[in-house]
């Protein structure tokens, strides 16, 4: 099955380990993967905040060269990025005059809405790959077997829901299945879905601090082992920033691992440690690898 | 608990529409104060300012300096929490970024009565935006060294503000020792000239 990908700006470097594993799993998963050409930063929360317009504008010219490649979907592993290229495709099939306002801005592209359908990773899981797939690819021995993890999905993965309409936004559960099918237990996480903060990192790290340490207490609490996410920024707070956020809310020395939802798959089909990049997680999964003893 | 007491005697009756008329904003006076955005913001959980339903009163009475001076509209961290819990989908999150443009623009708007002072949080975070955007307009990606590089330098005021880096000094070595930070700037021209066009024309539409 051939789909476009958006990598984003932070997933060649700054994030490199999720990159390499989505490529891994999706080789598993018979999913080929094709990189849009010459694409251009989705400008995130930041552009819109200063210039709307030209907000849009640098969306809609990734979703013109998603066409012009002949791509059907378009899927994108940051949230960040993938609700742009949703919320502006829903913007432009809504409101004509205001597609034709963006397409005027580009000079040799035009984009027609609703002819490239973009979404996140999880969703083209869900809905093209199917549980059952997964399930098939999962050697029953490995080492997360039996361990206790909570997922995490952060703001954009389900919000604003009357856009993404993915799933259930007070109570998302694909992540949790995910965890399930791996074989380790999915814990009741309340905070599932409550935010980081990530986006602030730089401009009010107190606050951040704040919010990501409840987040992590709360997984402790729940007598996780791993954080399962899906967003890369969520992954610079939680994981990056661990040791600070607990510091902030009192939260003792714990060490809690963070994986990506295809780091996690990664590990259930038996892919290698470094193949995966479990090396640069900032929190070591080391321990994660052994087999647990019963 | 004491009764605040607020005073209309400078309140400008006309704020709310301007509010409307700007993109995000559409929803406004829609809501209905049942107060369910500021129940599940996590910014007000952590006990900072800010307070949704009180931002959007005082919007819609009018007290166009008490918002647009406050801290509160710049600690939102864009959750989008409260757009999907509103029963009247008033869109909170896009208000706010409706409400930072304006108080930018405001800063340098020549009606005396309409000029107004960005707050601490404002300027730091209205820095960060702007240095996203250039960082977007150089080179067609953000290239985060070069993007933090030059907040930290101008966000805080050269020459002393730069060392109030240091705080981030932890963070920075955590990725510099994961080699997760790109010393290279991302290249690709083709990228970079069309989305600096596209730039220029949204600017001149703007105006």
């Amino acid at each position: 099955m051939k789909v476009g990908y958006y990598p984003g700006c932070s997933l060649h470097k700054v994030a490199k380990e999720y990159n390499r594993s989505i490529f891994k799993i999706s080789e598993k998963l018979g999913i080929d993967l094709e990189e849009l050409k010459d694409w251009n930063c989705c400008g995130a929360l930041e552009v819109k905040a200063t210039n709307h317009l030209a907000g849009e504008g640098i969306v809609a010219r990734n979703l013109a060269i998603a066409e012009q490649q002949g791509l059907n979907s378009l899927v994108a592993v940051c949230p960040a990025c993938s609700y742009q290229l949703i919320q502006t495709n829903a913007n432009m099939v809504q409101d004509s005059g205001k597609a034709a306002k963006i397409n005027s801005l580009m000079d040799n592209k035009e984009y027609t809405p609703d002819s490239v359908k973009p979404m996140h990773y999880l969703q083209l899981l869900r809905d093209e790959i199917g549980l059952e797939k997964i399930k098939e690819l999962i050697k029953p021995d490995n080492p997360l077997k039996g361990r206790k993890g909570v997922a995490y999905y952060g703001c954009f993965c389900n919000r604003p829901s009357d856009v993404i309409q993915f799933e259930d936004p007070d109570n998302p559960t694909f992540m949790d299945e995910l965890i399930n099918v791996v074989g380790a237990e999915a814990q009741y996480f309340p905070m599932k879905t409550k935010c980081c903060g990530a986006t602030q990192l730089l401009v009010a790290k107190p606050t951040v601090e704040t919010l990501t340490g409840n987040i992590i207490v709360n997984a402790l609490e729940a007598g996780a082992e791993f954080i399962v996410l899906a967003c890369q920024m969520c992954a610079l707070a939680i994981d990056g920033q661990q040791k600070q956020a607990l510091k902030r809310v009192g939260g003792g020395k714990a060490k809690i691992p963070v994986l990506y939802f295809s780091q996690l798959l990664g590990i259930g089909m038996g892919l290698k440690y470094k193949s995966l990049g479990l090396g640069s997680n900032y929190v070591s999964p080391k321990k994660l690898m052994k087999p647990i003893k019963v | 608990m004491s009764v605040e007491t607020i005073n209309l005697n400078n309140a400008d009756f006309n704020f709310k529409n301007e509010v409307v008329a700007e993109e995000g904003g559409q929803h406004l006076k829609k809501c209905f104060q049942c107060s369910s955005c500021t129940l599940t913001c996590p910014v007000a959980d952590a006990g900072l300012d800010l307070n949704p339903r009180k931002v959007i009163r005082q919007v819609l009475l009018g007290l166009r300096k008490d918002v647009l001076q406050s801290k509160a509209i710049w600690q939102c961290v864009g959750c989008f929490e409260c757009t999907d819990r509103c029963p009247q989908n008033v869109r909170f999150t896009e208000i706010i970024e409706a409400l930072r443009r304006i108080a930018v623009r405001s800063t340098k708007s020549k009606d005396k009565s309409k000029k107004i002072k960005l707050p601490k949080e404002g300027k730091l975070k209205h820095s960060f935006d702007k240095r996203f955007r250039e960082s977007v307009w150089l080179w067609g990606r953000t290239w985060e060294a070069e993007m933090i590089g030059r907040y930290l330098m101008y966000g805080r005021g050269i020459p002393f503000g730069a060392l109030a880096g240091f705080k981030y000094i932890s963070m920075m070595l955590g990725m510099f020792l994961k080699f997760k930070i790109e010393f290279l700037p991302p290249l690709n021209s083709k990228a970079r000239k069309e989305v600096r066009a596209i730039f220029k024309k949204a600017k001149s539409i703007g105006e």
